[in-house]
């Protein structure tokens, strides 16, 4: 059962680790936090929902369209709540973005109604038995799809001119901007690029749970937040460490522990680690 | 600057005083009564019901002359779910004179964070489906119609054990008033007549994977499991087992009698054994009128909960018709007084502690439709 | 004339940084500022490059007036410059602070690193091997791949100089490029500015060591508390009463 909750643990980790790393990206960026982020996941779900019931069941269509609606909200989001709030003080920045969470939540429930809805299931069938414990085809689809993405997400960074223009404006955008760096523009896709990211989380979430609703990006918007504290919000390579981490010990907690008692241990956890590191695994080791 | 306060300051006063001079000279004609109901949020289908079944009883007592003559016009307030919202909505329906009682709210957890409310102000509660053993009896003014847990599990427990032979039992409840107390007396029950428990685990609202409590509990070898939820976490439960590939036999309470857990939980759900006390396919002709005016008007089967809220507001147009008036307190006696009430989930008849006993049915998944278990 | 200054002016509350000051840099020239610390050197960088625009005056650039552009267009017109206080991007590595110097001369952009278009590589190809060029210039080849806040003092400072020069400017501006430096590397600094030199880059350059000063510049202005108190070839200025009153006045007090 140990190897179960491991696998478990990896495939949910997965999922939170993408997230992290999308707070990680806007945190690295402007230092601060886009709360929205667990409803633009929702709203990715949503997107690849729409594609796979009503036009063709398609899974990269619909992780597609999840990422293309997660772009486009970042940038909203971006627009309104950081570029139209220049020069305010930071927490009215992050208050907005408190106020898209409601307002996204509640436009996903206006739309779609509150009610919960079934998403199918793509490739459900067990793929192979490790040490008594069952894989999916699905499991391992969303961690090699992560991994992937985590690797394209690296070679951008590290391989491309807008991924330095994005490394320099995090570092320190003043000097970015003096050196013909678009701090602006630099801003907003990374911004853009972040939702995205959620969303296609919320993609393969809503496979991999089978169901949707306006309220399901709560709970991701926290762990995905608390996996990029634990491995240091300023780093992704500790956001993707802080996402499987958070993953495996809530499973492990559920085993060894008690499922009612599995947010408790793993916060718990969480604090005592930041008391001895407040800047989590990864933080003042490396940057973006 | 001033003179603009001044005149924002008595146009605000204008328009409360307008309020409450057109509320106050509704009470000549009209009976004002106040719903609380989950509208948005994880409890939306039930909350829309309530709404639905509530106004459909209001628009055919209306239709009828209404009740001592006056006509009923009703408030309804969202509450999300969130106890929070339900206190609140609970201080604006108190403090308006011309509310007279509330229907709501759908949670155990609502209901008992705005008890104190309603009682503090002397207005009745009476709540469809709040069934912790603990909301009744805390409040002289809070009634429940829905049959608490206490008379609902040792139903459940007796179906398990001794009709279907399940020996070995693993619960998996919600974390909220309601989960804790339905599988409290679930447990008890099925002990007491010689079942065993073998794992307890629980989930709070809000989450979506269960994978790691299910791969717990499938480690305890259970005969069943009894899934001590919502429909819609209920769907999701099953959906995840099935995924799993952990074929196993899955019971509930009533809570999970929804054609959403159909809908949403496909052929997961196949199977599931739970008990109703109203069941739409029923043949009496008044559960009959019920269904089908009810899909006519909202295009929708309704569910045991929904008939529970129509029952709501025939039980309370009861009591105010034997009370005679539209004062709080002859309303609440009234209510308390009432005996043999035949309503679509059943007989309802008060105890001295205000919630209902009743009478249940088994019913089963058997592909994709709720059968009735002979 | 490359660079025109006229009249030039910033104040900070009560203090005024830069007094109406009018300076020319000619075109391939080595144009060195002197003063006391305070006199305001700094200051009239941050109005030319425009990080900290000045109050009035103009600032001229081939006959053009860029004093109210924005910093960055102010770089892409030619014109780079280091800091007293070393800005490197301390977390990466050597070679991408080079790179991104080479940020303004790109025109594609988003969507060629998503197509990956043959523009793009070989723009990206050309960047590379040009950021190898001037990392060879500088002497920073091996340490490429470090963090540049794990090089020394001396050579944070080439790595500026490095990261200015790799967007291909015309005019440089130095401020006191050679602080921290020991003999060795000064004496290493002064050949390897001459070679600038030599390929036609304008230099204007604020700097504390007097031999170096000398020794390079073509030109001398010496502010004083925000004033333009002489200007001149180094032998005019070393003789000048004024500017011996402002040095030697300051230490006396």
């Amino acid at each position: 059962m140990f190897t179960q909750q491991l696998v478990n643990g990896i495939t949910e980790g997965s999922l939170f680790a993408l997230i992290a790393i999308s707070f990680s990206l806007v945190w690295g960026l402007l230092k601060l936090v886009n709360f929205a982020m667990g409803e633009i996941y929702m709203f990715g779900a949503y997107a690849g929902w729409i594609v796979v019931s009503y036009i063709t069941p398609n899974l990269f269509l619909a992780l597609l369209a999840g990422f293309a609606v997660g772009w486009g909200l970042g940038w909203i989001v971006e627009k309104v709540a950081f570029k139209a709030l220049r020069g305010v003080p930071h927490i009215a920045s992050l208050v907005c973005t408190i106020g898209f969470s409601f307002l996204f939540k509640e436009i996903a429930a206006a739309i779609f109604g509150a009610q919960t809805k079934a998403m199918p299931s793509f490739y459900s069938s067990t793929a192979l038995v490790v040490a008594g414990a069952n894989v999916s085809w699905l499991q391992i689809f969303m961690v090699a799809l992560a991994a992937a993405m985590m690797l394209l997400l690296q070679l951008l960074f590290y391989g491309t001119k807008i991924g330095l223009g994005v490394r320099a404006v995090a570092l320190d955008y003043r000097t970015a901007g003096l050196m013909g760096i678009k701090v602006d523009r630099v801003t907003s896709i990374a911004f853009s690029l972040s939702g995205a990211l959620a969303a296609f989380v919320g993609v393969l979430a809503a496979i991999y749970y089978n169901a949707i609703n306006p309220y399901m990006g709560f709970v991701p918007g926290i762990k995905g937040f608390t996996a990029a504290v634990f491995g240091g919000i300023t780093s992704i390579p500790g956001a993707i460490l802080g996402g499987y981490l958070l993953g495996i010990i809530e499973n492990m907690s559920v085993q060894f522990v008690s499922s009612g008692y599995k947010d408790f241990v793993s916060y718990l956890l969480l604090i005592v680690f930041l008391l001895f590191r407040p800047n989590g695994i990864l933080g003042k080791k490396a940057k973006l | 600057m001033q003179n603009r306060m001044i005149a924002l300051l008595s146009a605000v006063l204008v328009l409360v005083g307008g309020a409450s001079l057109w509320a106050a000279g509704g009470t000549d004609n009209t009976i004002h009564i106040a719903l609380t109901a989950p509208l948005t949020g994880d409890y939306a289908e039930y909350g829309v019901n309530f709404q639905r079944s509530v106004q459909m009883g209001i628009d055919e007592i209306n239709a009828q002359g209404g009740v001592l003559g006056k006509k009923y016009v009703l408030s309804v307030g969202d509450s999300r779910g969130d106890p929070k919202e339900s206190v609140s909505l609970a201080q604006k329906w108190t403090s308006d004179p011309s509310i007279v009682a509330e229907i709501g709210d759908f949670t155990s957890s609502c209901c008992l964070a705005s008890q104190p409310i309603y009682d503090a102000a002397g207005m009745v509660q009476l709540s469809p489906t709040a069934s912790a053993t603990t909301f009744t009896p805390g409040s002289v003014w809070s009634f429940s119609i829905v049959g608490t847990q206490a008379y609902e599990q040792p139903f459940m427990a007796d179906l398990a054990f001794n009709k279907l032979k399940i020996k070995r039992m693993a619960i998996l409840f919600i974390n909220n008033d309601w989960g804790m107390d339905t599988q409290k007396f679930f447990k008890e029950n099925f002990e007491k007549i010689g079942g065993k428990i073998v794992a307890v685990e629980s989930f709070f609202q809000g989450e979506k994977d269960f994978n790691a409590v299910l791969t717990k509990l499938k480690e305890s070898k259970p005969d069943a499991l009894y899934m001590a939820t919502m429909y819609n976490d209920g769907a999701l439960i099953s959906l995840q087992r099935q995924k799993m590939g952990w074929d196993i036999p899955v019971l509930g309470p009533s809570s999970l009698y929804s054609t959403e857990l159909t809908k949403l939980g496909g052929s997961s759900v196949n199977g599931l054994y739970t008990n109703v006390s109203f069941f739409a396919k029923d043949t009496d002709p008044r559960v009959q009128a019920y269904v089908t005016g009810f899909q006519k008007r909202f295009g929708a089967t309704p569910n045991f909960h929904a008939a529970l809220a129509y029952d709501a507001i025939y039980i309370l147009t009861e009591a105010i018709r034997r009370a005679g008036s539209t004062d709080k307190q002859a309303i609440r006696d009234a209510l308390a007084g009432i005996k043999g009430f035949q309503g679509l989930t059943g007989t309802i008849t008060f105890t001295p502690n205000r919630d209902a006993i009743k009478g249940y049915k088994a019913v089963q998944v058997v592909n994709g439709d709720f059968k009735l278990l002979k | 004339m490359i660079l025109e200054i006229r009249d030039l002016e910033k104040r900070f509350g009560g203090l005024v940084a830069v007094n109406k000051v009018s300076l020319s840099v000619a075109e391939g020239t080595t144009h060195a500022i002197i003063g006391p610390n305070g006199a305001g050197k700094t200051t009239l960088f941050n109005n030319i490059s425009s990080i900290i625009p000045a109050d009035s005056g103009q600032v001229v650039w081939r006959g053009e007036r860029i004093e109210r552009l924005p910093p960055q267009k102010v770089s892409a017109k030619g014109i780079s410059r280091t800091f007293q206080n070393i800005r490197l991007f301390g977390y990466m590595s050597v070679f991408d602070n080079v790179l991104t110097g080479t940020h303004n001369q790109y025109k594609s952009f988003v969507w060629a690193a998503v197509s990956h278009n043959a523009r793009y590589r070989r723009e990206d190809k050309e960047g590379r091997a040009f950021v190898m060029d001037i990392l060879e210039k500088v002497g920073l080849v091996d340490k490429r791949e470090e963090y540049a806040r794990n090089l020394s003092y001396g050579e944070q400072r080439k790595l500026e100089i490095a990261r200015a020069l790799a967007a291909r400017p015309q005019l440089l501006l130095l401020d006191e490029p050679a602080a921290g430096m020991n003999t060795a590397e000064t004496e290493e600094f002064d050949r390897f500015i001459r070679e600038l030199r030599r390929e036609g880059l304008t230099l204007l350059l604020i700097e504390h060591d007097m031999k170096l000063v000398m020794s390079l510049a073509d030109k001398i202005t010496v502010l004083d508390y925000g004033s333009k108190i002489a200007e001149g070839t180094a032998a005019e200025i070393q003789n000048d009463e004024r500017v011996i009153e402002a040095y030697l006045g300051k230490r006396r007090v």
